[in-house]
């Protein structure tokens, strides 16, 4: 083409390339004015479509309509949600990225190198949901309770393997191992939905999971539940006994936590805890959340902040037992 | 069989509603262009739909994510093909082929051949899907993770072989991409490696970034070294080029049958499903042809078969999580949470007791088949043509959706960088002739494998032998150091014969 009408088309490249990137918001500075006034982005530290994922997109979806902005949810799913948090620990503290922690990335530090201090290097702003957990066998497997478990995994040590999305979640089984002295393996897995496929592939023995995850296979009687992780018996189980009614004194029950980094201000921190109540408390939310089968109280970051650090020193004992579950 | 057509009788009486009518449409669409656009893939449009479809029905909101799940892998090829850039990885071994065909001005043929491809395969999975989903997938439940340890593993060295240029050069590759895929957390506990204390490379180095890279940003560099200036890539398109010579249609039919076969069975099984098919099917066709030599130089098997595959693959990702509710995919995972949004609860009993969201759904899969069959041929004539604009605006634009692509990956600037680094040595690997697929295969692969690998050492208690102790990983692990050790020395062999005919015939 001519020189003349190729350098118009160059031009006109130019100016609406220039045109666009112009509309590119700048970074917040400090002292703006109304906050928020642009998108906020929560990560999440877990595959999209997993319990929590869902959870926090339907929240932020209510909340949305408080705080004025879109809120953009973003999974930076890795090591159990330890790739996330240690994301968010260094982002920047003005409010507009958010992030979700859990019991696996606040135990992180005792089993290896992480890029964070869970306590000091966050602002925990609300809790709003606990992950619950069952242990499940396959419904033709030869053990009814835990009992018969601890039987069989004595007389063959090493051979039961169990899995589970994160160690913590595990507890519940490496404290069993802890008291009856008996060895399992655990194998680490990426997703509930992984844990059950393995279960009822028969390459695993046991899973340990929420309980919309094991849901479907009670239904079709492929699947039982040998005990559950919680204070409670769950009332859609009611025969079901607790680990502490067995005699094993651990809860892993763990918070769905928000939270944000450290200094960030605490007026947009209330601004976003206002709007995340009010997201969590809509009806079709609840809804949702109850199909989802998730437990789903909510609390301030600041009682859980207290609680945690005698929790958490329990699985510390639990996990720095020389285990072989515990990389170099 | 009664049975199958009255319940696809029902499942298409339901689906005939003006609400599930838009959603395949709309689903169709969106998931060609986010399948041609590079970056914004059908996983980001589907977790960005999901709170979207609670106001929609119960079925409708899954017959349109269903929707972009199919029509992404109808989408990817055509940048695959005309530009050498892949907007996903599983159009990436469409590109070899599929863009010398181009270069030769058979575009239109190696989309065409594409689409039709796309379209029977899939239609074959859709069939296998409503008369074995049961079975299938409980089969498929059969393979753990020495099987995928197995499958991954088998499946680089069988990429090494096939992909064009140098089978050592193609290895080391791989072994790059593996390399490149440890980077960052470990898959199974999350301890961090090769980020030298770096944040940006703590959350590792997003695979897609590197693809764009690779593939989109080294080419526009090549072609502005190149200094063609902005003279086109055709001039003129005759009708013909359009469309596949009656010789090429007949030659497309059978890959597309094996593509399709082989698409299905392996999205059946857990992992990429989509992106291991593409390879398989092409190193099978490769196997069978006559034509052998033709592969790496515009082979329209080369195009039809993987398109084919990758197709099929899509829907056999849907039997296991339709008959059983276990996803084995991201992609999958995400539709599971949709269903479970709307208190469906997808699980062995999800056929027996839903029948009208299970056989709706499936039925609509056949539609929103058709509908994207009707609206990519088309689209072929007029995907030829962007051939015709010059290059300097072609390039242009491109260059800016591989920026905007990758940005919008994880809103996130250190992967456009990435891009533009992985762009550079894409540009320099090319000078060298070092292939690209090799590498972003191994990045897809690499944690997959390891995975795979320390959760079967767990189970096996350090005991590599065991691989061999089930029947499913010892054959795919045999099968594939066969053809590794194997492929090259017959190579050899054939190049030593072939000297000594030329002797004979000389002396």
């Amino acid at each position: 083409m001519e020189r003349s009408k190729r350098s118009w088309w160059v031009t006109t490249a130019v100016a609406v390339l220039a045109g666009v990137v112009s509309f590119v918001p700048e970074r917040a500075t400090a002292g703006e004015e109304k906050f928020p006034n642009r998108p906020i982005t929560v990560m999440v530290g877990f595959g999209a479509g997993g319990q929590t994922d869902i959870a926090v997109r339907v929240i932020a979806k209510a909340a949305e309509k408080e705080l004025g902005v879109p809120i953009l949810v973003v999974n930076r799913p890795g090591g159990g949600g330890t790739v996330s948090v240690t994301a968010l620990a260094r982002t920047q503290p003005d409010g507009y990225t958010l992030g979700i922690i859990t019991a696996q990335s606040l135990a992180a530090p005792f089993m290896e190198r992480v890029a964070y201090d869970p306590f000091k290097d966050f602002e925990w702003v609300n809790g709003f949901g606990r992950y619950i957990y069952g242990i499940y066998a396959r419904s033709d497997a030869p053990y009814g309770s835990i009992k018969e478990v601890v039987e069989t995994g004595r007389k063959n040590p090493g051979k039961l393997t169990f899995g589970s999305t994160s160690l913590i979640s595990a507890l519940g089984l490496k404290f069993v191992e802890a008291q009856d002295n008996v060895k399992l393996t655990y194998i680490p897995q990426k997703s509930g939905q992984e844990v059950m496929t393995s279960l009822v592939g028969r390459h695993t023995d046991f899973g340990i999971g929420t309980p919309d995850a094991v849901q479907p296979f009670l239904e079709s009687k492929d699947a039982k539940v040998l005990a559950v992780v919680t204070p409670d018996r769950w009332e859609h189980l009611p025969n079901v006994p607790t680990l502490k009614e067995l005699g094993y004194d651990i809860d892993t029950t763990g918070w769905m936590i928000l939270g944000a980094p450290a200094k960030t201000p605490k007026d947009r921190l209330e601004i976003i805890n206002a709007a995340w109540r009010k997201g969590h408390a809509a009806p079709e939310v609840k809804d949702v959340l109850g199909k989802l089968m998730l437990w789903a109280p909510f609390t301030s970051g600041a009682e859980i902040k207290d609680a945690y650090p005698k929790k958490i020193a329990v699985w510390k004992r639990l996990l720095e037992q020389p285990a072989e579950a515990r990389p170099k | 069989m009664g049975e199958l057509y009255g319940n696809l009788a029902k499942g298409f009486a339901g689906v005939v509603t003006p609400a599930h009518l838009m959603a395949v449409f709309a689903g169709s669409f969106m998931g060609t262009v986010v399948g041609v656009l590079p970056g914004l893939g059908p996983s980001a449009t589907i977790a960005i739909l999901l709170p979207m479809t609670l106001t929609m029905g119960p079925t409708t909101g899954l017959i349109m994510l269903a929707g972009i799940f199919f029509g992404a892998q109808y989408g990817g090829s055509t940048t695959s093909i005309l530009f050498r850039m892949p907007g996903e990885a599983s159009s990436v071994i469409t590109s070899i082929d599929g863009h010398e065909m181009a270069k030769k001005g058979r575009a239109g043929a190696a989309l065409t051949a594409s689409a039709i491809g796309s379209f029977l395969a899939a239609n074959m999975g859709f069939i296998g899907l409503a008369l074995f989903a049961v079975p299938l997938a409980r089969y498929a439940l059969r393979f753990g993770p020495p099987e995928y340890f197995a499958l991954s593993f088998g499946g680089l060295l069988i990429l090494a072989n096939v992909s064009g240029g140098s089978r050592l050069r193609n290895l080391a590759m791989v072994g790059v991409g593996v390399m490149l895929g440890t980077v960052g957390t470990d898959p199974i506990a999350g301890a961090l490696r090769l980020d030298f204390g770096v944040s940006f490379l703590a959350k590792g180095i997003d695979y897609t970034a590197v693809l764009i890279g690779l593939f989109g940003m080294a080419e526009i560099i090549a072609w502005a070294i190149a200094g063609d200036g902005g003279v086109p890539r055709m001039t003129a398109i005759r009708v013909r080029d359009l469309y596949p010579t009656r010789e090429e249609w007949r030659r497309m039919v059978a890959p597309i049958f094996r593509g399709g076969v082989v698409g299905f069975l392996v999205g059946l099984l857990p992992g990429p499903g989509a992106i291991t098919s593409t390879y398989v099917s092409y190193a099978m066709e490769r196997g069978v042809s006559k034509r052998r030599d033709e592969f790496g130089r515009g082979a329209i098997e080369g195009v039809a078969g993987p398109e084919s595959a990758n197709n099929a693959a899509a829907v056999g990702q849907m039997v296991p999580l339709l008959a059983l509710g276990l996803p084995f995919s991201g992609l999958t995972a995400m539709l599971l949470g949709a269903m479970m949004m709307q208190g469906i609860t997808p699980g062995p009993l999800f056929i027996a007791q839903r029948p009208d969201v299970f056989w709706v759904l499936v039925a609509s899969f056949f539609l929103g088949n058709l509908v994207l069959l009707v609206f990519n041929l088309p689209l072929v004539g007029l995907m030829a043509m962007v051939l015709r604009v010059p290059m300097t605006i072609l390039m242009a634009i491109i260059a800016l959706l591989c920026i905007l692509g990758t940005f919008s990956l994880n809103s996130d600037f250190v992967d456009v960088w990435m891009m533009l680094v992985f762009g550079v040595i894409g540009f320099v690997m090319q000078q060298f002739h070092y292939e690209p697929p090799p590498l972003i295969l191994g990045m897809v692969f690499g944690p997959i494998m390891e995975r795979a690998l320390v959760q079967s050492l767990l189970q096996f208690q350090g005991d590599l032998l065991a691989f061999w102790a089930r029947p499913i990983s010892a054959v795919i692990l045999s099968a594939a150091i066969a053809v590794a050790v194997a492929a090259p020395l017959w190579a050899w062999r054939s190049r030593r014969a072939g000297r000594n005919v030329a002797g004979v015939v000389q002396g």
